[in-house]
């Protein structure tokens, strides 16, 4: 993704768009049956452990460790495992996995809306200490979520607010990364003179912001989402600790529960694995439906340089 | 016994102290709850108890005391795992100031939960009252200089499991020592089948063998910790397993209930297994296995024990708990009274149950499994009776068993059992006066 990422940052800077010299950027035929051959054998690397997650939800827990774990087993019994996932506990599953749309979607949202708003304002307004906020918020791109949960913990714990929805949605709101990025891509892609433009148009700077800011860092603000959601779905230590009500808990805690099952109960594998195939889909719809805004070049043209 | 002083016990570790030792996890500065005074019980309030364990569905169980208790009602939240961010998660909140009043905390993490003043000494508030409800060997496992951290909730004494038609096949009678069961191995060799494996990597097993041995890798006296990892009943388990693994004897390749051992024992390779009661529920999973398996006592060392245990977990109260009484008498209940065993056995699958006198109403049945064999009663009920007294676990057991792991690995290299051993227990004297704990070698 982060090739993606730099690809659609390229793409747009206007110093360096290369549709300017046709037919000097064509590659020899054993480059590209090169990079094809990575990228093939890179994918299939990212491919197989979801193949084998699809293979193992279909089977019973004899075929699970008795078959090839490659290939389907004796038994077809993905949608007996599929529905024992969603009416166990009288389906506290689907619980879980509306706790992790919620967790992952409003922190998704917020997170990249803020990340806009902030990298906006950091590239377009210049305004003293703006380079000193820039380096603090770099600075939290590099502490790693797991370090700040235990002092959130404490934190949340006075407030009154561990073990609620609110400690988990809360420090999904910020995203570092996403901030850093939101300002490079503002800086490269909004320009300047676009926005003195629409001043003298008569429109307000909250307007500029959200009907040109906004828009023109689309392929920003996907990339942004994508991650923060990616990173809310599979948070596992930040729950862990802030949340004990079964109820509240997203995907991650509700399969690990299960999972501990299997040491004396074998039958959770078979819940496990339905889970776990069950809990990929929305990610993947995500990637898919998402991945078609990573489109540069929106506003080439729009003004005479 | 001499009366021991606080000070004494701040050195072992056993009251812990002032130091951090879980960076970021223990608040600095914190003082023992054993050192204030006991907190009453709640007179005609009521009272809401938090129990958090990872045991599935608990919460029907608590139920039933719930019903009968009106003034004493328990919640249970479902945790993950202890190793899966079950501690972690109890940590943070005793840190916090907080958690629950009642925590499944594994038997060999007792101690360690004690190291950072998380566990209430339940013998404050009257638990020995109780102790002779509760199996003597797993009772002497939570008690520590004179007090009890720990309701002991299950365990696992230890078996065999093994296959009569491949036993049958190659001629040979169920082993009853280990010198016999190291004579017929090898002829399971000929039918490509291996009579057991041994887990490199996984070293409860080695350890439950040293237990069974008579070895007592540590014990806490009354000037410290005392090891005695290295000592001769260890070595000779050690020494007894290096040459079985050198004739090649036993697989390395699949420790017990991982998908490889599922596969061999599917395709008839494993004719036994040495392992706790709670492996009975996993061996269903091994394809086609319904009617093959029967359970005999385990072998015998010529010194030692008839068995030993492994597993194990406790309901400890947590040290924030305001009401200790009452979540003692609950766990009490759950873990003694016949209609909280069958509850758990129904509900939760707990392993063996700690009560001196039910295992449980579903496992006096004939089991169909093992082909109409009361395996319960006649192999773990007994087993249970004839268990090393002396064992203890001690603050970093899972840390000795990640070295003791380590050290067993290089096996594959060359390396043997008993260097394993002897290293491990050097490195566990270095990381105990790390931490300064007072430790000292057994004479030998």
């Amino acid at each position: 993704m982060t090739a993606a990422v730099s690809t659609a940052l390229q793409r747009t800077d206007p110093t360096d768009v290369p549709a300017a010299t046709p037919g000097g950027r064509r590659r020899r035929p054993a480059t590209t049956i090169l990079v094809t051959g990575i990228l093939a054998v890179v994918a299939i690397y990212f491919l197989v452990p979801v193949y084998w997650v699809v293979v193992a939800a279909s089977k019973t827990t004899d075929d699970l460790f008795g078959t090839n774990g490659f290939w389907f087993g004796n038994s077809f019994a993905l949608f007996d495992n599929l529905a024992a996932v969603l009416t166990y506990g009288n389906g506290v599953f689907i619980r879980w996995f509306a706790n992790s749309v919620l967790y992952a979607g409003v922190g998704g949202l917020i997170a990249t809306y803020l990340a806009a708003a902030g990298g906006y304002a950091l590239a377009k307004y210049q305004f003293r200490g703006r380079n000193l906020i820039f380096g603090l918020v770099l600075g939290g791109v590099l502490v790693p979520g797991t370090a700040t949960a235990l002092p959130l913990f404490l934190l949340f714990s006075q407030l009154g607010l561990a073990n609620t929805y609110w400690s988990v949605l809360i420090p999904s709101l910020v995203s570092p990364f996403g901030f850093f990025l939101c300002r490079i891509y503002a800086d490269a892609t909004v320009d300047t003179s676009l926005v003195e433009a629409a001043r003298i148009d008569g429109a307000g700077e909250l307007r500029i912001f959200h009907t040109l800011g906004l828009r023109i860092m689309t392929p920003a603000l996907v990339t942004v989402f994508l991650f923060q959601i990616v990173g809310i779905w599979n948070n596992y230590f930040l729950p862990l600790v802030m949340l004990s009500d079964q109820d509240l808990y997203p995907i991650t805690l509700g399969l690990n529960n299960w999972n501990s099952q299997t040491d004396r109960l074998p039958e959770f594998y078979e819940l496990t694995t339905g889970g776990v195939l069950l809990s990929v889909i929305p990610l993947a719809v995500a990637m898919i439906v998402l991945q078609r805004f990573w489109r540069g070049g929106l506003t080439e043209g729009a003004v005479k340089a | 016994m001499r009366q021991v002083t606080r000070r004494e016990l701040l050195g072992w570790g056993l009251a812990g102290g002032a130091s951090a030792l879980l960076a970021g996890c223990a608040t600095p500065g914190t003082t023992s709850v054993n050192a204030q005074p006991v907190v009453p019980a709640a007179a005609g309030e009521k009272v809401t108890l938090t129990y958090w364990a990872w045991l599935k569905d608990l919460q029907k169980v608590a139920d039933i005391w719930n019903a009968k208790n009106p003034d004493v009602q328990v919640q249970v939240s479902w945790i993950p795992g202890g190793n899966d961010g079950g501690y972690q998660k109890m940590y943070s909140a005793l840190a916090a100031g907080g958690g629950p009043d009642l925590a499944q905390v594994e038997m060999r993490t007792v101690p360690e939960f004690m190291l950072v003043n998380g566990l209430v000494d339940l013998e404050r508030y009257g638990v020995s009252e109780h102790a002779d409800k509760f199996d003597e060997t797993l009772w002497s496992q939570v008690s520590f200089a004179g007090g009890v951290y720990g309701i002991p909730q299950d365990s696992g004494p230890v078996g065999m499991y093994y296959r009569p038609d491949l036993y049958e096949q190659v001629g040979a009678d169920v082993p009853t020592t280990w010198t016999e069961w190291a004579e017929v191995a090898p002829a399971f060799r000929e039918i490509d089948a291996y009579i057991d494996s041994f887990p490199l990597d996984d070293t409860s097993v080695f350890t439950a063998h040293a237990m069974q041995a008579g070895a007592t890798w540590l014990r806490s006296a009354e000037d410290g910790w005392v090891i005695d990892m290295a000592g001769e009943a260890t070595l000779d388990v050690a020494r007894f397993f290096d040459q079985v693994i050198d004739d090649g004897l036993v697989t390395t390749a699949a420790n017990p209930y991982t998908p490889g051992w599922y596969a061999a024992a599917a395709h008839d390779q494993i004719a036994s297994l040495v392992s706790a009661s709670w492996g009975d529920a996993l061996l269903q999973s091994v394809s086609g296995a319904e009617g093959k398996w029967r359970v005999a006592p385990a072998p015998r060392w010529d010194h030692g024990f008839g068995s030993s245990f492994i597993g194990g977990s406790t309901s400890a109260v947590l040290a924030n708990s305001r009401h200790p009484k009452e979540a003692m008498e609950f766990a009490v209940w759950m873990n003694t009274d016949p209609e909280g065993i069958d509850a758990m056995i129904k509900y939760s699958g707990i392993g063996w149950s700690p009560a001196r006198d039910y295992i449980g109403a579903a496992r006096e049945e004939p089991s169909e499994f093992f082909g109409g064999q009361r395996y319960n009663t006649e192999v773990f009920q007994p087993a249970t009776q004839d268990q090393n007294p002396d064992w203890q676990w001690w603050p970093i057991t899972q840390q000795t068993f990640n070295i003791l792991g380590d050290g067993f690995r290089r096996k594959a290299t060359g390396g043997t059992l008993v260097d394993a051993v002897v290293a491990a227990e050097d490195r566990t004297i270095e990381v105990f006066r790390q931490k300064g704990l007072t430790i000292r070698r057994a004479e030998r």
